[in-house]
């Protein structure tokens, strides 16, 4: 039987439950996020693409923020009966894709991103239990609700699992 | 001044009129240097919300290249060109001659090609611009990638993100007659940096800040 594949766009949030897959394509500087409860086998994916929802209007779709996206994903799955012990949190993205010779705060996005994500799991007691991060490529990632895995995909690198 | 989505018609025909002179512009620099016939068609202009950027850009997984710019000076912004890998060793062939042989991959020479092409495109099309409406602009040096299509735009995106929550994209197509070269040329302005530019197009009845 195919799985379903859930796609994720760039801001955006979605949970679901096992068999299903969670995807999004081309991660560059923003960061993919991935939790998941092995023992209910359910999880979501955030693509994130700032690190902190502060100073910005309610207007904004939430989901962009790190923040935001991380408190949404956890208390949505709580909801579904989940344990905070029982989730694994997985990060990947948040590149460089451009080397300039000046390293403004906008070329840094990548590393604040993934900073702020690492920061706000902890803050919410998430276990962070593996990353694939930085570097200067993109990454399509895809979360295989079944069994917890994490495919990373990349042009320059192949095909990895997490 | 976030209501991308709030420009009239007057306003949004008035930069793609804008958009066309500085395609104009580039596509007659790129003719010259290529000593072939570019054509360039006409250019979209659409505010979008920015989530919707990747997928209007021909979908977040589809492999391109990639040469970012950024604007600064009485405005800011971003210009990307954006164009397949075969698109791209098509340009450098042109660009180099027969004597150059192009092996198929992205190596260093061509690269460095599709930097120079970009690079007299976008100060091209700026130039125009600044003569049309007065402002000083100046460009950075090129940034080359070759990679997933989100992955590359999505630096520019979080840029904008931080100020708006729909983006104006001007888009514009080059085509060379025989071999079919299409690039894509796409100018992203900062948002408060359009006040600027409409005003200076003088196109009436403009209200910031009516939120």
């Amino acid at each position: 039987m195919k799985k379903e594949l859930i796609k994720v766009k760039m801001a955006d949030v979605q949970i679901s439950t096992s068999p299903s897959v969670l995807i999004t394509y081309g991660l560059g500087s923003c960061v993919g996020l991935t939790i998941w409860d092995f023992k209910l086998k359910i999880g979501g994916m955030a693509h994130i693409m700032l690190p902190s929802s502060k100073g910005f209007t309610r207007n904004d779709n939430f989901a962009k923020f790190a923040d935001c996206s991380i408190e949404f994903l956890i208390n949505e799955l709580l909801k579904m009966g989940a344990r905070k012990r029982n989730l694994e949190a997985k990060i990947f993205g948040g590149a460089s894709m451009f080397s300039f010779e000046s390293k403004s705060d906008i070329l840094n996005i990548g590393d604040r991103n993934v900073e702020a994500t690492i920061k706000y799991l902890k803050e919410f007691e998430i276990k962070l239990v593996n990353q694939d991060v930085r570097g200067n490529f993109g990454r399509t990632i895809s979360l295989d609700l079944e069994v917890g895995l994490v495919e990373v995909h990349s042009i320059k690198k192949g095909n990895k699992i997490f | 001044m976030d209501k991308l989505e709030n420009l009239s018609q007057m306003e949004l025909d008035a930069l793609k009129e804008l958009g066309s002179i500085g395609a104009g512009n580039a596509a007659t620099a790129l003719s010259t240097m290529l000593s072939k016939r570019i054509d360039l068609i006409v250019p979209e202009v659409g505010i979008y919300p920015i989530e919707e950027i990747p997928d209007k850009l021909g979908g977040p997984e589809v492999v391109k290249i990639g040469v970012y710019f950024t604007i600064s000076g009485d405005t800011s912004g971003s210009m990307l060109l954006m164009l397949e890998k075969d698109e791209g060793l098509k340009l450098v062939k042109i660009m180099l001659g027969p004597s150059y042989k192009v092996t198929g991959e992205l190596d260093l020479i061509s690269k460095s090609a599709l930097e120079e092409i970009a690079n007299i495109l976008v100060g091209s099309y700026l130039s125009a611009f600044s003569q049309f409406t007065h402002m000083r602009l100046m460009q950075s040096t090129p940034a080359f990638a070759y990679d997933m299509c989100g992955s590359i735009i999505d630096m520019i995106c979080i840029q904008l993100a931080q100020k708006t929550t729909h983006i104006l994209m001007v888009k514009t197509e080059f085509l060379e007659k025989d071999d079919k070269i299409r690039a894509n040329l796409f100018f992203l302005p900062e948002p408060a940096a359009l006040i600027s530019l409409i005003k200076s197009l003088g196109v009436p009845d403009y209200e910031e800040g009516t939120d």
